[in-house]
């Protein structure tokens, strides 16, 4: 396997998709009802832990793309590859793989939940999973240029959701805000480290980043993605703390959708059903993506066809979607998996950096010895 | 490569678009109004206003009665009286029997709110007496009682007659440490239909007591902005320009219109609560009962004066008997909360301090324009 990898001409990206490439693969399902969580731990200042946590995201790519330039084109797998050796880097790109089919589950199975408990309570998991599955092969097998097009019209359709904050501003009552910074530094903190499952995706940065056509350019245009996505979390934050009281949001489940509760327009009186059904569009770019980097990791580190790991993938996403099928167990799946998350997208890539800088000075002596 | 694509998203659609369970309108019953009181060995009475869509039936409501110890429990059992499936997507208000609300600790709102076909923007009321008797009004002029009453709350509200109980609002004050939840009461009235009569003031989700609908308006006045409002103000005043009234009637009233006003709640002694309650509202003076001249603007300033302080008693009246049901449905206690760090305010804490707290208001009162006449 080479560590170098770069991709044919046809294959390369515009470097300013980058942004919609992170901000689809950010926003997803955490988004519902991250709101509650962070509100649990830090109170009414819980904004300003959205804000510690943006800030955390933008040092870890700072760091990533660090780490990736040190290569010039290559992804995760090539870096395992030349940090640990063959054998090492072979586990931890497995690793790696079963963190982005994990993730995609975690994703299926959260909106698959809020589908049966908002909008149709009688249809079956499988029936969700299976047709979703359905769509994720149809774009994996399209390639990564059909799935960048995909996250781009994600972004692109759901702007007019952003309209109806204005519904519940005329509800919000700022004085819940007040007084700023009353709870202490730590339950702030530990509300930034709740919103990891929320704020993760970044991370596709790792895979993507061979297809960037300029390479120099990646930073400015990763940090623009991730600013929007934290500016639309605070928006979301403060919006929740001024619309809902705070013993309302401490039993609301999924604020962003109640949010669309209380919006009514005059031909359609139910809105949130719409926007709902509509998140199939906002999550797809996200489970596509997780999906094509688990099946390119498999391509690199192994050297396996693509369609029939694409194939061996879904069919075990689609039975494992079809055990965890309470919310206590969603919830309790939910929490290990952030707890891993932390370490693996805020810690890892910091050590990965060290590895990859240790590397190279090792190799640059070795060199100087000859 | 490409038509398999093309097949696994064809199937996709089709399968998504396909197996939901279906509901047709022909079938359903659509409830637009329900009402709870309190029934037989603790269970609640429900009375639905169901609306089918039917061209063939001679009446399209229908009013369905059951009981059961749960909310969800009373659509289960009524579904065994109707030939259509109950809905509860279509509910626009929901009226509470006194009693019910009497009882406090019920935990009515927050149950439906758990349900995710009702809507946030459904209206909450309450009526003396029993809930059933108000929606059983039968009357040549009201075919459908459930949107005669949705009407009815959606207009007086826009007016700010009334003042807005969306669920949404109702729980937000519920859930908010130091401010207490308002409902309109709506009451049978004879002949013609019904009415407002005053509003319900709660402690948490206790009923404790009730203000009229003149309170109310200053009620709106120190919670709200008003933008557009009409109210008749009594000048009880000492000058002789004023003391007079007119032959019909001995007390001078001046009618007010298009009410633009604003108020500010500030906290100005933390150790022992006080307040401060500025009000600014300008209006048009449209009628005063007594004959004196309005175009002198030495009269205006003695009747923006006059009712100034007829205005300021009324609120401190208000004010009074609020804290007396310890009530604090202005948001004192938020203002409190928000203003003192690390307060820790709990509702226990904020019951107690409230009943002694001191509040001083302001009224600042102009007259825009006079009409057309002056």
């Amino acid at each position: 396997m080479k560590v170098q990898y770069q991709p044919k001409q046809p294959f390369l990206l515009s470097t300013f998709l980058v942004i919609f490439i992170i901000h689809a693969n950010q926003v997803g399902i955490g988004i519902h009802g991250f709101q509650r969580v962070i509100f649990l731990a830090a109170k009414h200042d819980a904004w300003i832990s959205v804000l510690i946590a943006g800030l955390a995201t933008h040092i870890v790519v700072f760091v990533m793309i660090k780490t990736l330039q040190i290569y010039g084109s290559t992804d995760i797998y090539g870096i395992h590859h030349d940090v640990y050796g063959k054998w090492l880097g072979k586990v931890f790109s497995s690793l790696y793989i079963l963190y982005c089919l994990w993730i995609f589950l975690i994703i299926l199975k959260n909106y698959i939940e809020v589908m049966q408990t908002w909008v149709f309570p009688t249809v079956p998991v499988w029936l969700f999973s299976f047709s979703i599955l359905l769509l994720v092969i149809y774009g994996v097998t399209g390639g990564i240029r059909m799935i960048v097009g995909v996250c781009f019209f994600s972004i692109a359709l759901s702007l007019w959701m952003f309209a109806f904050i204005g519904y519940p501003l005329r509800f919000a009552d700022f004085d819940h805000l007040l007084p700023v910074m009353e709870s202490n530094l730590v339950s702030i903190l530990k509300g930034a480290h709740k919103m990891t499952l929320t704020i993760v995706g970044f991370e596709i940065l790792y895979v993507i980043y061979p297809y960037m056509e300029k390479k120099n350019k990646v930073q400015k245009y990763a940090h623009m993605g991730i600013a929007a996505t934290t500016i639309l979390y605070l928006i979301l934050m403060l919006l929740a703390i001024s619309y809902f009281s705070p013993g309302q949001l401490e039993s609301t489940i999924w604020p962003t959708l109640s949010l669309f509760k209380i919006v009514k327009l005059p031909f359609i009186e139910r809105t949130e059903y719409v926007a709902v059904t509509f998140w199939l569009l906002i999550i797809l770019p996200n489970l596509m993506l997780y999906m094509w980097a688990a099946v390119r990791g498999v391509k690199r580190t192994y050297g396996i066809n693509t369609i029939g790991v694409l194939l061996v993938f879904t069919t075990f996403i689609f039975v494992s979607s079809l055990f965890i099928n309470t919310r206590v167990k969603i919830n309790r799946f939910n929490d290990f998996f952030a707890s891993v998350a932390f370490y693996f997208t805020f810690c890892y890539p910091l050590v990965l950096y060290a590895f990859a800088r240790l590397k190279k000075m090792m190799n640059a002596y070795k060199e100087k010895m000859k | 490569m490409k038509k398999k694509g093309w097949f696994c998203f064809s199937l996709s659609i089709l399968l998504l678009g396909g197996c939901a369970e279906p509901k047709v309108l022909d079938r359903l019953g659509l409830i637009t109004t329900v009402g709870y009181d309190l029934g037989k060995n603790g269970s609640i009475l429900g009375t639905m206003v169901e609306l089918k869509i039917d061209p063939n039936a001679p009446k399209d409501v229908v009013i369905v009665e059951s009981q059961s110890l749960t909310i969800r429990g009373i659509v289960t059992n009524a579904n065994k009286k109707t030939s259509r499936r109950l809905t509860s997507g279509q509910l626009r208000v929901i009226i509470y029997g006194e009693d019910m609300l009497k009882q406090g600790k019920t935990k009515i709102a927050q149950t439906l709110t758990s349900d995710p076909i009702i809507s946030d923007m459904t209206f909450l009321a309450m009526t003396d007496g029993k809930a059933r008797d108000l929606l059983h009004l039968k009357l040549e002029h009201i075919p459908d009682i459930g949107i005669h009453i949705f009407r009815f709350m959606e207009q007086n509200t826009q007016a700010k007659m009334m003042p807005s109980s969306t669920m949404q609002e109702v729980l937000h004050t519920h859930f908010t440490v130091g401010k207490e939840p308002v409902m309109p009461i709506i009451n049978k009235n004879g002949k013609e239909g019904i009415l407002f009569s005053g509003v319900a003031i709660f402690k948490g989700a206790k009923l404790v007591g009730k203000i009229n609908t003149d309170q109310s308006f200053y009620l709106a006045l120190i919670n709200d902005k008003y933008k557009s409002g009409s109210k008749d103000v009594l000048i009880e005043s000492d000058s002789p320009k004023l003391k007079e009234g007119n032959e019909r009637s001995h007390k001078t009233v001046a009618a007010l219109d298009s009410i633009q006003s604003r108020s500010d709640i500030k906290l100005i002694n933390k150790d022992k609560p006080e307040f401060d309650i500025d009000i600014k509202l300008s209006a048009r003076l449209l009628e005063v009962t007594s004959s004196i001249d309005i175009g002198n603007p030495q009269n205006m300033k003695l009747i923006e004066k006059e009712i100034e302080k007829s205005m300021k008693k009324d609120i401190e009246n208000l004010i009074a008997y609020c804290q007396s049901k310890n009530s604090d449905v202005f948001g004192l206690g938020d203002t409190y909360r928000s203003a003192v760090r690390h307060s820790n305010l709990t509702d226990d804490k904020w019951y107690k301090m409230y009943k002694n707290a001191k509040v001083n208001t302001k009224v600042d009162f102009s007259v825009i324009r006079t009409g057309l006449n002056e």
